[in-house]
């Protein structure tokens, strides 16, 4: 599979992620705080968000550049021995992206409703050791060992029309969002097992397959030596028409003193259903290569080709069938402190999983009022409770209008394929109709005393 | 502390920014990676046959297996059936002219073969038409009756016709269908009689009356069909054993040339047989000499009684009545043969003789090879074209050859590269791989198998002069010596299970 066609699938498309938007949790009054959680949102009464666009990039054991040489005369090579060295038992790259092209906000008492659309793609490529093993040294090494090397493959994109609302009933916060999606491609392996043996006899190869890749609308999967990528399935005019989906998001916060706000928030319980230009190929059962028959050419004047044998050995069954992919369930609890009237602190804890892979961001936040119009905020924390991140971020309001920029993983930023981890959001909106003076934030209720 | 102030925030801007840019840029610079020469081990299968005459026979196109009771093998080399149906014996007859019936009771000679003497056939697709004229004016009415032509309830053929006469006019009845008549004809003639009348009853000469048919075929016929040949078409039988014979031999016990007949027509055919060769390896040709040969071999045949039904007759050219024993133990290629059959060869007049149209004559020839046989250091080679130029990957080669023998027979296997003069530039091994025989039971069974295996290291110079050959040859040694001086039976449940793999460095 090429490099390129690895990148396309994750970068062409622009979903929402688990960790690029954790800085806006202490913006207060942010309309964009209601992507962490659907109860949390502005309290004035019209707001107008803009584009605003998110990018989040995770690698778990291996970084890019961990597979990869230094150019040489111009040209990177793959280097299966370093990347054998780096790996870890399970090694994923991971990217999201979103861009919403525009939202709107208003509230009528205590009740707020928001209604917006987005692109979204998300894609995750996940390489167990075994298989990196395999590619680096080759077979022999593992004679009379089983090899798990089926590699895991999720990347989608779509498009999405949302409706959401939220009510503030006490100390308490209820959110809640429904989404309409509509998918533009597809590709993913819901069955992953490669189970690889080499007999010690005379190593016959000897594989126990359930490997599924269902593909919609772009990818032509022939076999493991033919895949190709076809631009042409990707259409935007088939919305509401081909591969429907839908998704719900849920939240809740508590004012649990007048300085903390607690949140919890299931995001993404959903899933679509895929019908257009379908691809489903199945290795399945006792699979292998144990040699030639030299009977099967008694008598016979074809040429005798090993490779050919070797390639055919996955046997893969094709049909064309509709599938449902679920959407990665992800889960926000977050925390927020205002420590003065400068000051606010936080606390964010995502978990996701994703296609075998369990996705972890632990972040400590902080944010400070440099002026009224300019915030700086800073976070540090863990990706997949390993990796260190540092972020930093910047809110600027001039009148109505607010912008906002976060960088969740600064230094991964300015060398990202040396980084397990790169998320980066931006946007910005404007308050049509301010809010009523009840409605506070808890910074505010600490400044107002 | 304003400037101070003021400078921090430019920082906080510059910073942000030129992460960005570089963030992005990253990705404009980053050029696809290729795949870089690597080093690599793999190991994998090339070769894994249990080999069974059953199931070389099964792929084999050119021979078959009879396998005896008591479970010991025949190779049978034989060709497709030649058959020859009753309608190359007896083919329609094309009757091109009409016959004139030149009075009212008259025999119409009909041209059958003169060697015929037919006394009965069964019309099949004939149809008979008759063309008239009257020299009256007015309505004639005709009748013709024929007592040579005889439906299955015994009727004669009677048929009535009107003829609207204008004095001369000639006109043509409709066809008749003669399907479900026989004919018994007066020799080779047909007997008619017609009447005809005008519409008072007076009777009336006709002018021109004839009978006419295209053709005449029968579905069975009954009578004598003289003394005559028909062809059987010459062929060969290809004997592969021998096709890369280098030195050695092959003794088998008992081999013969069959010779099977299944015959539907009733009446004797003798064989006449006027090529049966043998040609060997080393291009001799020789005849097969027999007194079956020069007399030829009488087949069996239905008599009238058992019209429908098949005799088989099975001749075999043996070492008791022939020298084919000693020519198919002399390395045979091919059997080349070409023979007529000669029916009623002794011309013994018999009216009782039959074709039936859904008889045939069919000869399969076969050479028979019991594998009952003494194997004297039987060697075959063959060169194959083989271009490792393409595998330069490939730094070194560790094959592993592991070979479960149950044959009696001893084999010795080598393999050598050539060049593109045909000159050794390498073998697989230093000597011979040697393959022995497991040993015997008192019935000259084989007890149990031999086990071989073996590593064969190719280091780098193997593996250049492996690079620099364009053929292959294999060279193959067998012998039953080391295993019993006398004939071994092969039976059906040998096996020989030969698998090769290969560890490979690989750098590219």
């Amino acid at each position: 599979m090429k490099f390129r066609l690895v990148v396309c699938l994750f970068l062409i498309g622009l979903g929402s992620a688990y960790g690029q938007y954790n800085s806006t949790l202490l913006m207060n009054n942010s309309y964009q705080r209601n992507t962490i959680n659907p109860a949390m949102g502005s309290p004035d009464r019209l707001v107008l968000g803009i584009p605003q666009y998110s990018i989040n990039y995770t690698a778990g054991g291996l970084t890019v550049n961990d597979m990869v040489t230094s150019e040489i005369d111009g040209i990177r090579y793959f280097d299966f021995d370093k990347a054998y060295q780096n790996a870890g038992d399970k090694n994923f790259f991971y990217v999201d992206q979103r861009l919403e092209y525009g939202s709107i906000h208003f509230r009528m008492g205590n009740f707020s409703l928001s209604t917006g659309a987005s692109f979204n793609t998300q894609g995750q490529l996940r390489l167990n050791k075994d298989l990196i093993g395999l590619l680096a040294n080759g077979n022999t090494p593992y004679v009379g060992k089983t090899l798990d090397i089926g590699p895991g493959i999720f990347a989608q994109s779509f498009n999405e029309i949302y409706i959401g609302g939220r009510i503030e009933h006490k100390n308490w916060k209820f959110g809640a969002r429904a989404r309409i999606l509509n998918g533009v491609q597809d590709i993913s392996t819901p069955e992953s097992q490669i189970k690889f043996y080499t007999n010690p006899d005379i190593y016959q190869i000897e594989m126990e397959n359930n490997y599924l890749v269902n593909s919609s609308a772009t990818l032509q999967f022939n076999d493991l030596t033919d895949i190709s990528y076809d631009w042409k399935g990707i259409s935007f005019n088939n919305f509401l028409k081909n591969n429907f989906g839908f998704a719900l998001d849920l939240g809740v916060t508590y004012q649990f003193s007048k300085k903390l706000e607690l949140g919890i928030a299931l995001l993404d319980w959903g899933k679509i259903g895929w019908d257009r230009r379908l691809s489903n190929d199945l290795s399945q059962g006792n699979l292998g290569f144990a040699g030639l028959n030299l009977l099967d050419y008694v008598g016979n004047t074809e040429d005798v080709v090993l490779e050919d044998s070797i390639y055919q050995i996955f046997e893969f069954q094709k049909t064309k069938n509709p599938y449902s992919t679920k959407l990665p369930i992800r889960m926000n609890l977050t925390a927020k402190y205002a420590l003065s009237t400068k000051m606010n602190l936080g606390f964010v804890l995502n978990y996701s999983k994703y296609e075998k892979i369990n996705h972890s961001y632990l972040d400590f936040l902080m944010l400070y009022k440099l002026t009224k119009w300019l915030h700086i905020g800073a976070n540090v924390g863990m990706m997949q409770m390993k990796n260190p991140i540092f972020g930093i971020s910047g809110r600027l309001m001039i009148g109505r209008i607010e912008g906002y920029l976060c960088i969740d993983n600064a230094l991964g930023l300015t060398n990202v394929f040396n980084s397990h981890s790169v998320q980066l959001s931006a946007g910005a909106n404007v308050t049509l109709m301010r809010k009523k003076n009840k409605y506070m934030e808890v910074d505010e209720l600490i400044e107002l005393k | 502390m304003t400037m101070k102030y003021q400078g921090f925030k430019v920082s906080v801007y510059l910073i942000v920014t030129m992460a960005v840019i570089s963030g992005c840029n990253q990705f404009d610079n980053y050029s696809d990676p290729q795949f870089e020469k690597q080093s690599f081990d793999l190991s994998l299968p090339i070769i894994n046959s249990k080999i069974n005459i059953n199931e070389v026979a099964e792929k084999d196109q050119t021979s078959t297996l009879r396998i005896e009771p008591d479970g010991s093998i025949t190779a049978i080399y034989s060709n497709e059936l030649i058959r020859d149906n009753a309608s190359s014996l007896f083919p329609p007859l094309p009757i091109p002219q009409e016959f004139p019936i030149l009075e009212k009771d008259f025999l119409v000679n009909v041209p059958f073969p003169s060697k015929y003497d037919i006394k009965r056939g069964d019309f099949i697709n004939t149809e008979m038409q008759f063309r008239y004229s009257c020299d009256y004016v007015g309505k004639v009415f005709i009748n013709i009756q024929s007592p040579s032509i005889v439906d299955a309830q015994g009727q004669e053929f009677d048929q009535n016709y009107i003829l609207n006469s204008t004095g001369g006019n000639l006109v043509t009845s409709s066809p008749f269908n003669l399907d479900g008549y026989s004919l018994y004809p007066i020799d080779t003639s047909i007997h008619f009689i017609y009447n005809a009348h005008d519409d008072t009853g007076q009777e009336l000469d006709l002018s021109r009356l004839y009978m006419k048919t295209d053709y005449i075929e029968f579905k069975y016929v009954e009578g004598y069909f003289g003394k005559h040949r028909f062809p059987i078409n010459g062929d060969f039988i290809t004997i592969g054993l021998f096709t890369n014979w280098i030195s050695g031999g092959i003794y088998f016990e008992e081999p013969r040339i069959h010779v099977g007949v299944d015959n539907g027509f009733g009446f004797p055919v003798r064989s006449e047989v006027s090529v049966l060769d043998i040609h060997a390896s080393n291009g001799d040709v020789t005849s097969v000499q027999s007194q079956y040969i020069d007399e030829g071999i009488n087949f069996d045949y239905p008599s009238l009684e058992e019209a429908g039904q098949f005799k088989r007759t099975d001749f075999y050219f043996n070492s008791g009545n022939s020298n084919v024993g000693v020519l198919l133990n002399d390395r045979p290629v091919r059997v080349v043969y070409d023979m007529s059959a000669l029916a009623n060869p002794d011309d013994i007049y018999n009216p009782a003789e039959f074709i039936d149209k859904n008889s045939y004559f069919s000869v399969d020839i076969g050479v028979e090879l019991p594998l009952y046989l003494k194997v004297n250091d039987l060697v075959l080679a063959d060169t194959f074209d083989f271009d490792f130029t393409s595998y330069d990957y490939i730094k070194s080669a560790t094959f592993k050859l592991l070979v479960n023998n149950e044959f009696p027979v001893e084999t010795e296997i080598q393999t050598y590269f050539l060049d593109e003069n045909d000159k050794i530039l390498d073998s697989l091994a230093i000597d011979p791989i040697q393959i022995e025989a497991p040993p015997l039971d008192v019935q000259g069974k084989t007890i149990g198998s031999y086990d071989y295996s073996n590593f064969i290291e190719f280091e780098k110079g193997k593996i250049d002069h492996l690079l620099k050959s364009k053929k292959v040859l294999a060279k193959v040694k067998f012998s039953t010596n080391p295993v019993s001086d006398e004939a071994l039976y092969i039976y059906d449940d040998y096996n020989l299970d030969l698998k090769l793999g290969v560890e490979l460095r690989i750098e590219n």
